[in-house]
């Protein structure tokens, strides 16, 4: 597995979408900051709110996060380099070291709005939320940052991506049967919107909110500054047991598929 | 005794009602090549899949370098190269990029064989060339480059001269008999090029249906592809003392109908009909025959001869 772990940074470094994913998701992150703080300072009215949430995190994450999945995982079928890698380390160890690398690059996602927030707060500028993710929440409150509140914007950061992660996490399974990365995009790039819906709907039936508890994508799961340290470790295990599974779920369909 | 490399017992691969695969037992030798021949659709890509793990079995077994289990252990693969129907390739990369990659992937330690292994198919000098601007025939260079990079003791290539110009195609032919002789590598190889395969394999295996239809060695298939001067005459005592006298290696081989086949004269028809002649046998027929390479396998595979 440690092979595959290398081989699959090594070609992140060589591949343009992961390395654009990335870039794109910082550029993101610094002018949905400005932005906000320019709905609050009433640059811009109201109405631009529904116009500067396209670069909240949700939606930069939503769409390209399917797309890191397809191109971490769809694309080395395409290339055939998965010939070796199953040659080379076999079929669980390929799933588990996928299910790392892609967790681990879709979470990366979100860490420049943790980045921007933090850098937000410390201006001590007024920010106006265009959407109300944990990091537009974040900005918003206009703490002052002591050492303690760097820690719990940082704390909430990670805990946001990896839930963002998790919520995106059923791409993974999706990658390892369809392969095709366009497919896997357009799909988790839908389900990324759906998903907190059903949650939604879902939690409001009898006897299932405890099971959509379990889940990322309960509405609970709102990572925020209020947030206690056993709610955002919480989150983080559901979100991490939910990843674990979609790997798992991956292995099973992957286990005695035929490869092209 | 020879090692045995691989043995696979009945294996099979359904897809749906379709055998691909059809209980197909077969056993490769260490340090051999294997022709695996056959028509388009005949299995032989399946079995290749089969064995580098890339298709899981319906039935059967594969036992890998005497491991005695029934299906590819992880550490017995890892002992495979391939080249299966296209090279594992990432267009947006340089060769020794690629080459790179498929190290890491294939946990090999030492960074030297990069550039050895580009040498070896003449893509040392492509430099920053993109994968994506190379040839057809250099894309198969880098696969077979590829398929060797962690020293596999079989090596399993599907139509691995497809696009290589004619010296490509000999350079390959050489790479594959030197890895066979000097490091006793094992290959499977699966060709439409029957010519150029005759060349290169030690042993063929002749697939139709998914089925293994034939198994044979070189020097068996020279034998059934054997041209030879069919001479006949009247009197065929005569003929055959005017041989023997003339030729006393010719070894002639008297069939029905007093037919005399001369294995060793096919292209010496003049050369014989002179000596019959100063003899005073006169020759009622005399005439070149013999199933060429293409006419045997289709025998074979129970096709419409040449």
């Amino acid at each position: 597995m440690i092979n595959q772990l290398r081989g699959d940074l090594y070609a992140i470094r060589h591949s343009g979408p992961v390395l654009i994913c990335l870039a794109a998701s910082l550029l993101a992150a610094a002018l949905y900051t400005v932005l906000q703080h320019s709905l609050a300072a009433g640059d811009l009215g109201p109405e631009a709110a529904s116009g500067v949430q396209v670069l909240s995190d949700v939606l930069m994450v939503s769409l390209m996060g399917p797309l890191l999945f397809g191109a971490l995982v769809a694309q080395p079928f395409e290339t055939k380099s998965v010939h070796n890698s199953l040659l080379a380390s076999g079929r669980g160890a390929f799933v588990g070291a996928k299910t790392l690398i892609t967790a681990a690059a879709v979470t990366a996602l979100s860490l420049p709005y943790g980045i921007a927030t933090l850098i937000g707060l410390a201006t001590g500028a007024q920010f106006a939320p265009a959407v109300p993710t944990s990091f537009s929440q974040m900005l918003a409150s206009g703490v002052e940052l002591t050492g303690s509140d760097v820690r719990s914007v940082l704390a909430v950061t990670v805990t946001a991506a990896v839930l963002l992660t998790a919520k995106l996490a059923v791409c993974l399974p999706l990658a390892f049967r369809l392969r095709r990365p366009l497919v896997v995009m357009a799909i988790g790039f839908v389900w990324g919107f759906l998903a907190d819906l059903i949650g939604t709907t879902a939690a409001d039936v009898d006897g299932l909110a405890p099971l959509v508890r379990l889940t990322p994508f309960s509405s609970e799961h709102l990572p925020s500054l209020e947030s206690t340290g056993g709610e955002l470790l919480g989150t983080v295990a559901v979100s991490l047991v939910f990843i674990a599974l979609m790997g798992l779920l991956a292995w099973l369909l992957f286990r005695r598929a035929d490869v092209k | 005794m020879s090692e045995t490399v691989l043995r696979t017992r009945d294996l099979t691969k359904r897809y749906g009602e379709h055998a691909a695969v059809q209980a197909m037992s077969i056993r490769l030798e260490r340090g051999r090549i294997y022709g695996l021949i056959g028509r388009n659709g005949a299995g032989k890509t399946t079995l290749m899949r089969l064995i580098s793990g890339l298709s899981v079995p319906s039935s059967g077994s594969i036992e890998l370098f005497g491991s005695g289990t029934e299906q590819p252990r992880t550490e017995d693969l890892a002992r495979i190269g391939t080249l299966i129907e296209s090279p594992s390739l990432h267009g947006g990369m340089t060769a020794r990029q690629n080459m790179h990659l498929h190290r890491l992937l294939r946990g090999v330690p030492d960074p030297g064989v990069e550039e050895r292994l580009l040498e070896l198919v003449g893509l040392a000098g492509t430099a920053r060339k993109k994968v994506r601007d190379f040839s057809l025939g250099m894309r198969q260079r880098l696969g077979i480059a590829l398929a060797l990079i962690a020293d596999p003791e079989l090596l399993i290539l599907d139509e691995p001269v497809n696009g290589l110009d004619p010296q490509g195609v000999v350079e390959v032919r050489r790479l594959v008999r030197s890895l066979a002789e000097e490091r006793g590598m094992t290959v499977l190889i699966s060709s439409h090029n029957l010519p150029e395969l005759f060349q290169t394999a030690t042993d063929y295996l002749i697939v139709e249906s998914g089925e293994l239809r034939l198994t044979l060695t070189l020097d068996e298939l020279e034998a059934q592809t054997q041209q030879y001067l069919e001479v006949a005459a009247s009197d065929t005592a005569a003929l055959l003392t005017a041989i023997e006298e003339t030729w006393p290696e010719a070894e002639p081989r008297v069939m029905p109908g007093g037919r005399v086949r001369l294995p060793h004269h096919a292209e010496k028809a003049e050369e014989v009909l002179r000596a019959l002649v100063a003899a005073d046998v006169w020759p009622t027929r005399l005439a070149r025959e013999g199933e060429s390479l293409e006419s045997f396998f289709l025998s074979v595979v129970g096709g419409e001869r040449s």
